[in-house]
């Protein structure tokens, strides 16, 4: 397993949660420090199931600040990316802040850091059925919210 | 799920840069590659041309099955020497190019390396000998332990010449002076074979068996002393 | 993090490289000096564990230098080495990684990585026969940083580079010097001036003085010299008859 690779994602996961910068990194690390100690988890493929596991776990028990992000930084990417792409991040981000935090988290999990839908429902302790499902309502919300601003 | 809105998601959830991540890295131990893996991993650095002469020997073989008839089995013995020189020579790259001191230092030593290419060409030659001394015993007529005496002992002599050569020389030089040994050991061979033919009978075989027990046990004392070499930077 | 060595020697035929040397390093960056010949080179290759020594012993935070794991967290720079003519900078890089332990992801995104760092970017598909000597010495500065070394040794690194690129590179060793042990050694003594933070003299063999140098406190081309000439450190060192490593 790719710990360098893992680090951005783990981070990225517990800044979600959190909201916090060095919060997030702390957990980060810690997260690692507690994978790397522990003998369980030997068993193939469920590596990554676990990692997470310890994040969010940690996580929850971490004492938690609402988020203020303002949007002006996003409109640093106007540099590199096309105009239409910055636009649609911005769409994007607010109709997110619109969906409930379980769509926000399985749409990170899923489509950001690539986990498998095993290895969330793993995570979640909910079955595959639900999972699916979940997802799915999840992106025709979100696209639903793009389509009233005529993007996506 | 197209990638824009993708992209669009991964930007929407990106987090400010994290500051102590190098550190970090830098203070856990790194999981790295198994040995297993970097053994593998190291059969893509052996140079194409030692495949390419096993190949040509394994394709001998399986067409004398064939075609050939009784005489394949000398074309593969006059082979076999090279075989086990351009072996010997994947052992002298290091020195030859200067990387041994790079090599050396490193995690998987040198000697790992060696190790690791020698394993690969040592198994894959073990197949192909035990492929090609029952194909020559059923073509020649002779036992399969007499076949394999006549494969083996070449073999052996030419890798032992080979590894006391490398460690005397340096650099090209080795190379010219391991090939130079195959070329020797090949035209014995074949001069024995089309002068001396009596001595494949069965009378000699005693005498074969203990030049085969010589070549084997100098062969592993030579393997030993160029294995210690790898390990410690002599030339200085 | 320490790294111990003690009373470490060498000897070669009827000449001590490297006599009775002991010292214990703490993260920071160390500047080696000494003139050709006075066993620098003899010392960074024990140290590596390249060479063996005759008597004493290297350890860092209790790992003996003759063990993989002391391996796993070094990081060295001889001050000549070649590369397998058919290379490109990137494969070289890639293999040097798996050397050093690197899984296949990993090394391919490390070589990536460190040809950035170093300037190399656009000349990592080329093969290496192409370089110049600078270029090859920042590919083999880049090569020692693979695996994120707490062990850092470097031959006469900034031979063959021009002034920007010697810039370029005291960033990297200083940041390197933060959390790790950087060794450097070299003969130029403005190099040490800029980039260590502790200064090692050494001469036949043997260690003549240790300590911090900073800016302001003179010459240390000058204080260097003088250490040789009646009165020095080295005459007195001899005199009294004392071991190496003696501090000032």
């Amino acid at each position: 397993m790719d710990l360098e690779d893992q680090y951005d994602k783990i981070y990225r996961y517990c800044y979600f949660k959190l909201g916090h910068r060095q919060m997030a990194e702390d957990v980060t690390q810690e997260t690692f420090l507690r994978f790397l100690e522990s003998r369980d988890y030997c068993e193939r493929g469920k590596k990554l199931q676990f990692l997470y596991t310890i994040a969010r776990n940690l996580c929850m028990d971490a004492y938690r600040r609402t988020r203020t992000e303002p949007l002006e930084e996003l409109a640093e990417l106007a540099d590199e990316a096309p105009e239409n792409q910055v636009l649609m991040s911005i769409a994007v981000k607010t109709a997110l802040s619109q969906l409930a935090e379980e769509e926000q988290e399985l749409l990170l999990l899923r489509y950001v850091n690539e986990l498998t839908v095993s290895e969330i429902c793993g995570l979640l302790q909910v079955s595959r059925f639900a999972v699916y499902r979940k997802i799915q309502k999840a992106l025709k919300r979100l696209r639903a919210l793009l389509d009233r601003e005529d993007f996506g | 799920m197209d990638e824009k809105l993708k992209k669009a998601l991964r930007d929407a959830f990106e987090p400010p840069a994290p500051t102590q991540k190098e550190a970090f890295l830098k203070r856990i131990p790194q999981p790295g590659i198994s040995n297993l893996s970097f053994v593998l991993s190291q059969a893509g650095y052996i140079r194409k041309y030692v495949w390419g002469i096993s190949a040509v020997l394994f394709g001998i073989a399986f067409m004398g099955a064939h075609m050939f008839g009784k005489d394949v089995m000398w074309g593969i013995s006059a082979l076999l020497p090279f075989a086990a020189v351009s072996v010997v020579t994947e052992q002298n790259r290091s020195y030859i190019f200067l990387m041994s001191e790079l090599e050396m230092a490193a995690r998987f030593s040198l000697k790992s390396v060696v190790l690791a290419r020698m394993e690969i060409l040592g198994i894959v030659h073990l197949l192909l000998l035990l492929f090609l001394i029952p194909v020559c015993a059923r073509l020649h007529g002779a036992s399969v332990f007499q076949t394999g005496l006549y494969l083996l002992v070449p073999y052996l002599l030419t890798a032992d010449a080979g590894l006391w050569a490398a460690r005397r020389t340096k650099g090209a030089e080795s190379w010219y002076a391991c090939f130079g040994i195959a070329d020797c050991v090949s035209v014995l061979n074949l001069i024995v074979q089309k002068l001396y033919p009596v001595l494949f009978g069965t009378r000699y075989i005693p005498a074969w068996t203990l030049m085969l027990a010589a070549v084997a046990i100098y062969g592993v004392k030579e393997w030993k002393r160029s294995m210690n070499r790898l390990s410690e930077l002599l030339c200085v | 993090m320490e790294l111990i060595l003690d009373r470490v020697t060498k000897q070669f035929r009827n000449k001590i490289a490297v006599d009775r040397i002991s010292l214990r390093l703490h993260p920071g960056v160390y500047g080696l000096l000494g003139a050709n010949g006075a066993g620098k080179t003899t010392l960074l290759r024990l140290i590596c564990g390249i060479l063996r020594c005759d008597s004493g012993t290297v350890s860092l935070d209790g790992l003996d230098v003759s063990t993989e794991e002391y391996r796993a967290g070094l990081g060295y720079l001889p001050q000549d080495f070649g590369y397998y003519p058919e290379f490109t900078g990137m494969d070289f890089l890639v293999y040097m990684a798996t050397l050093k332990g690197l899984a296949r992801s990993q090394a391919g995104r490390r070589a990536a990585e460190l040809l950035e760092l170093v300037s190399l970017g656009d000349m990592g598909r080329k093969k290496i026969k192409t370089y110049s000597g600078g270029m090859k010495q920042r590919l083999g500065i880049a090569q020692a940083l693979l695996n994120r070394p707490r062990l850092l040794i470097l031959d006469e690194p900034t031979a063959g580079l021009d002034p920007k690129e010697r810039a370029r590179f005291r960033n990297l060793i200083g940041e390197a010097g933060k959390e790790g042990i950087v060794i450097l050694s070299t003969h130029i003594v403005s190099d040490i001036e800029q980039i260590a933070d502790t200064v090692l003299m050494m001469k036949d063999g043997r260690l003549i003085f240790q300590g911090e140098w900073q800016e302001g406190q003179g010459d240390l081309e000058k204080f260097y010299l003088e250490q040789f000439e009646d009165g020095g450190l080295y005459q007195k060192m001899n005199e009294s008859g004392k071991e190496s490593g003696g501090n000032l």
